[in-house]
């Protein structure tokens, strides 16, 4: 599956970020957290391309714990 | 003469009941071989010399007595991220040095209901996912246990004690056991109640216990399982008695072998120990066959692992985001990064991981259990910590945890245990896994696997140097309670 194509984000908006929730986080550690996520990126945007139904049955994340309740079943 | 601290949790109950030893001389030999070698391993960070004898003498008379519980006089360590009543618990943070809980953990409490006997608290990293690399690998103390379950690895394969707890949300259990030559079972997501365990990812985190033997594993998981209304997410199934069930036949089990996903970022060393086991399974009777995981192609296990942990991380640790520094610095680095999650992104992580079990379902239709490489690499040195793949050198973060976290998403029981050596003597790893709540299946074909070698009871050089010692030397020098400070210095960068 070929994934979207992407932008990484920027030091700017994850500045941004922080300020919306109301965080104060240094340049530097931000600096940090970006070069974090960009190494992660490609598996990100990979998983971002996985196609999952709208439709019923859709998967939830509960639909994990009942398959795992019901020894590893679906039905 | 023999050293009780060299024995199974098996032979040592066999022992006690035969009245052949006691548990306070047990617990004697154990606190003699801490004593001598931990300084060195830095497995124990809190020692409880006074209680634990209190309790090995209550365990003495309970044998003698005929009052002896199912783990009655066993010595146990906890990773510190467990909650002790009364003992502190760090969660390996400079941030809970002192914290001091008013409740047990509910498997504390099983177990201690069961008689076994806490003599310490365990490093850990910080929060299970921060860097600490002050324990040392006894096969080698230049290198890394792994971890984040580092000290109950470390003090099992030194012969510290018989049994040790640990977490495991990516490969914490599953890691350190195949680094350090130990038995380490990660049940079935619910197997075991996580009531009074400090959380690194609640859809991830599993409890589980590392052992020299997979009958051991057996006694210790038949005392902590079950449902447990303190945990919402355990499950209310049945506990068989795993140990007295235990079998080692494996005439027409059918064992899954892959084509895909677990080899493909594999050290040789370490793919031809596993294949190796299979071929010793199918000698002796095990059907193989391989089995393919077409969602592998496509879902990103690291991603779907990483993302539940970042957004499950930034939302435990939100009420001290502002306390940022006082954290260990790699956590802080993680947490930061965790801020960045998307909302979107965790949801698809915990939707995508349905599509990995449904490849399983289809697996275990056809298979009784699988079997898989434990670690990709062997214990990296503790000043470069990389994954080392024939000639190539990976960073450690990005492949470590290929093999384990895909049990974690799926909430898998597996069993790691050890199965060979490489050149340099270190320890290999193979995981048995099979479906959620069939950890008997696992079980037994470690245990069988154990039956035909002996590379479970090999024993790391620095325990080799101490077998001539006795093994009540440096009992004297141990204070009543030994309480060692927090410390999160990374000698090389995981995160």
């Amino acid at each position: 599956m070929t994934p979207r194509r992407q932008t990484t984000p920027t030091i700017e908006i994850f500045e941004a970020l922080a300020a919306d929730r109301g965080l104060t986080i240094s340049r530097e550690r931000i600096e940090a957290a970006l070069e974090m996520h960009e190494k992660f990126r490609h598996e990100l945007d990979l998983l971002r391309s996985v196609e999952l139904s709208p439709l019923p049955p859709y998967i939830q994340p509960e639909t994990a714990l009942r398959w795992i309740e019901r020894g590893g079943r679906t039905s | 003469m023999t050293n009780l601290a060299d024995l199974s949790i098996h032979e040592l109950l066999t022992l006690f009941r035969n009245h052949e030893a006691t548990p306070l001389e047990a617990l004697d030999a154990c606190l003699g071989r801490i004593a001598r070698l931990d300084e060195r391993v830095n497995a124990v960070i809190t020692l409880l010399v006074e209680r634990a004898t209190e309790q090995g003498r209550e365990s003495t008379r309970r044998w003698r007595s005929g009052e002896a519980r199912a783990l009655e006089g066993i010595p146990y360590g906890l990773k510190d991220i467990i909650e002790t009543v009364g003992v502190r618990t760090t969660g390996g943070s400079p941030m809970y040095a002192d914290y001091v809980p008013a409740e047990d953990a509910t498997l504390v409490k099983r177990l201690d209901a069961a008689g076994a006997i806490l003599l310490g608290k365990l490093q850990t990293f910080e929060f299970a996912s921060g860097s600490n690399a002050t324990t040392s690998n006894p096969w080698d103390l230049n290198r890394w246990p792994a971890g984040s379950s580092s000290g109950p690895a470390a003090a099992v394969a030194a012969h510290e004690m018989p049994l040790a707890i640990g977490t495991d949300t990516g490969g914490s259990i599953a890691i350190p056991a195949a680094f350090c030559g130990i038995v380490g079972l990660k049940p079935t997501y619910g197997r075991i109640s996580r009531a009074g365990l400090f959380p690194l990812s609640w859809t991830l985190d599993h409890a589980g216990p590392m052992t020299r033997s997979a009958l051991d594993a057996a006694h210790a998981l038949g005392v902590m399982a079950g449902h447990d209304a303190r945990d919402p997410t355990s499950g209310n199934v049945p506990v068989p008695d795993y140990a007295s069930s235990l079998s080692a036949h494996l005439e027409g089990i059918r064992v899954g072998v892959p084509t895909e996903w677990f080899f493909d970022v594999c050290a040789s060393e370490v793919e031809t120990a596993t294949r190796a086991a299979i071929d010793l399974l199918a000698e002796h009777g095990a059907t193989i066959s391989e089995f393919e995981l077409p969602s592998t192609r496509t879902v990103q296990l690291h991603a779907i692992e990483l993302t539940i942990v970042y957004a499950e991380l930034a939302s435990l640790h939100e009420a001290t985001f502002d306390r940022l520094d006082e954290y260990g610095q790699e956590f802080q680095r993680l947490l930061t990064r965790a801020q960045f999650t998307s909302a979107v992104d965790y949801l698809k992580a915990l939707r995508a991981r349905h599509l990995v079990q449904l490849d399983f379902e289809k697996v275990f239709d056809q298979n009784d259990v699988i079997v898989v490489p434990g670690g990709m690499c062997v214990a990296p040195t503790h000043d470069h910590l990389v994954a080392k793949i024939g000639e190539d050198e990976r960073p450690l973060i990005d492949v470590i945890s290929r093999p384990t976290a895909v049990m974690d998403i799926a909430g898998l029981p597996a069993v790691t245990i050890p199965a060979g050596f490489d050149d340099d003597g270190l320890p290999l790893g193979i995981q048995i896994a099979s479906r959620p709540y069939d950890e008997l299946s696992c079980l037994n074909i470690a245990h069988a696997y154990q039956q035909l070698t002996e590379f479970h009871t090999e024993l790391p050089p620095i325990v080799e140097e101490d077998l001539d010692t006795n093994p009540s030397d440096g009992l004297d020098e141990l204070p009543p309670t030994l309480t060692k400070p927090v410390v999160t210095v990374t000698r090389d960068r995981i995160w």
